[in-house]
């Protein structure tokens, strides 16, 4: 029996605005075993990197509340990490200064960090880039930077919130190989959230699928396809159809809620929303 | 990219700003307008009654610089200029990044500052002169005034322009708050702080000339007036002179040398 790592217990969030209040998340439970790379999808705009937001302790939830190994999280914890759609490197660090950030803040000693760095830079395919600065990379070798960096610090989970939509499709699509091959390899808990429904396939052992806001939890697949998963197989196929169909009811909702924006005037669709 | 031995990366960049010979290309145009300046006057040109000779500048210049008197003259200016520029710059900063962080000090403090800001510096040296008299302290003051603003604007906008994932990763890998200002504010805003203290140091000179000039406090802009008042224009550029070679050495020594360090991971 594999044992729970992450459980989101019952999260709401709801954000206070003059006009009203907007519903974000609401109720939305379920949990991660330590080992699973789980995926997020959802329509956009539907809160899922809010949720993402809580399970980071960067975002406080309105009720409900997230564990990791039985621990509440209320801000950031030492064992998650993250890796973010902007990469959100720092220009004014090497790509090791970067990578070692964690373990600096933490105060382990410079020999240290920099021998854990110098091996995750060779990991993640930087070497030759130890001593660049981020401006002089691409963005898939900003973005490994990024992975590098949240490895670094041994987390239990590393959270990676649109990691490869800001990058270029074939860039994106070695990225993705290559984090597969990383948790293989680390044996750490992956959470993913995307928009992009054949790349949760490509990664995720279980796709955890929101609502149109407020976004509630819709539906969960687990995927039993072998990897490396070719997206041509018909299992594939035939699984992005059906994840395809229910995102499709949830957009068809955004839609409607669009066009009677354009016919009823800003506050009576506040009224509908709440 | 070239590497070192040592496997540090070289920088050709912050080389050629010391040694190649492009930075002394300034001298060229330099000596140019003094060469045609001082034919202007053998010719005569123009009389020496109106503009000196430059090498007679050069000779009282050469004179006067051991004479502790005149350095002393020039050194009151420096040294008003380098106090205001650091109490400014304590001042400003504090401010730049608490309004540049927190919404609510911003809507407090920032539309009285831009007040402030549009209001020429020199308009306030008749009140302050008043107040404090013909003294070093209304000098003292005045670069204060003048050299905050830059300051403060140019740092809040740094923070301002700080993207909110640097922020948020500094939180997912730091428990402990000071990293918010040691490891991201600070060195994001690092760029900006040089901008601010470079424009302030360039206002402070004509400023805290100015005042000197105007309030009659003493000087190197005291001096130069008193000079041109007193007939002796090689005395009036010799003083010229050194503040323009002070200005590229404080320039050429700090604020590039500062500039080189920042201009690798910019641009």
């Amino acid at each position: 029996m594999k044992s729970k790592c992450l459980e989101v217990d019952g999260i709401s969030k709801h954000y206070h605005l003059p006009k009203g209040v907007i519903h974000a998340l609401e109720e939305v439970t379920f949990h991660v075993h330590e080992r699973e790379f789980i995926s997020i999808i959802g329509p956009s705009g539907c809160g899922k990197s809010t949720l993402l937001k809580i399970i980071a302790g960067l975002d406080k939830p309105t009720k409900g509340q997230v564990r990791l190994k039985g621990e509440i999280i209320s801000r950031p914890h030492p064992r998650i990490s993250m890796v973010f759609q902007s990469f959100a490197l720092f220009p004014w660090r090497t790509v090791l200064q970067n990578i070692e950030f964690g373990l600096e803040t933490r105060g382990v000693p410079k020999r240290v960090r920099r021998k854990i760095a110098e091996r995750l830079a060779e990991t993640v395919g930087l070497k030759g880039c130890e001593y660049c600065y981020p401006r002089e990379l691409s963005g898939g070798m900003k973005q490994r930077v990024s992975i590098a960096r949240a490895l670094a610090i041994d987390p239990e989970v590393v959270l990676l919130d649109e990691a490869f939509s800001a990058v270029d499709e074939f860039t994106a699509q070695v990225l993705r190989s290559e984090v597969i091959e990383l948790w293989e390899e680390t044996e750490k808990t992956f959470i993913l959230v995307t928009h992009n429904l054949a790349e949760a396939i490509e990664m995720a052992d279980k796709i955890l699928v929101l609502t149109s806001r407020p976004a509630k939890l819709k539906h969960m697949v687990t995927v039993n396809l072998k990897r490396p998963r070719s997206r041509h197989r018909p299992e594939f196929v035939k699984l992005q159809r059906e994840l395809f169909e229910l995102l499709k009811e949830e957009l068809e909702k955004t839609i409607i809620r669009h066009k009677l924006k354009s016919i009823y005037s800003q506050e009576k669709i506040d009224d509908i929303e709440m | 990219m070239t590497q070192t031995l040592t496997g540090k990366p070289f920088k050709p960049s912050a080389f050629k700003a010391y040694f190649h010979l492009e930075s002394f290309l300034f001298l060229l145009p330099l000596l140019t307008i003094i060469a045609g300046w001082e034919a202007a006057l053998r010719l005569q040109m123009i009389s020496p009654t109106i503009l000196p000779s430059p090498l007679n500048v050069i000779r009282t210049l050469a004179l006067n610089i051991t004479d502790i008197a005149f350095l002393t003259l020039a050194f009151q200016s420096l040294t008003i200029l380098t106090l205001g520029l650091i109490a400014a710059f304590l001042l400003a900063v504090p401010l730049a990044i608490g309004t540049g962080l927190k919404r609510h000090l911003d809507s407090a403090f920032t539309p009285l500052i831009m007040i402030f800001g549009a209001l020429p510096d020199l308009a306030l040296l008749p009140i302050i002169i008043y107040w404090f008299g013909a003294s070093a302290s209304s000098a003292l003051l005045m670069a204060v005034i003048v050299a905050f603003f830059p300051i403060f604007f140019m740092v809040r906008e740094g923070v301002e322009s700080i993207p909110a994932d640097q922020f948020h990763a500094v939180e997912i890998y730091s428990t402990r708050r000071h990293h918010l200002f040691t490891k991201l504010i600070f060195p994001a805003t690092f760029p900006n702080m040089l901008a601010g203290l470079r424009l302030s140091y360039e206002f402070l000179w004509e400023v805290i000339l100015a005042t000197e000039i105007i309030a009659q406090i003493s000087g190197i802009g005291f001096f130069i007036d008193a000079s041109v008042k007193g007939g002796a224009l090689n005395e009036a550029f010799a003083a010229l002179f050194l503040i323009g070679i002070i200005a590229i050495i404080v320039d050429r020594a700090l604020f590039q040398r500062l500039e080189n360090k920042i201009r690798r991971w910019r641009e």
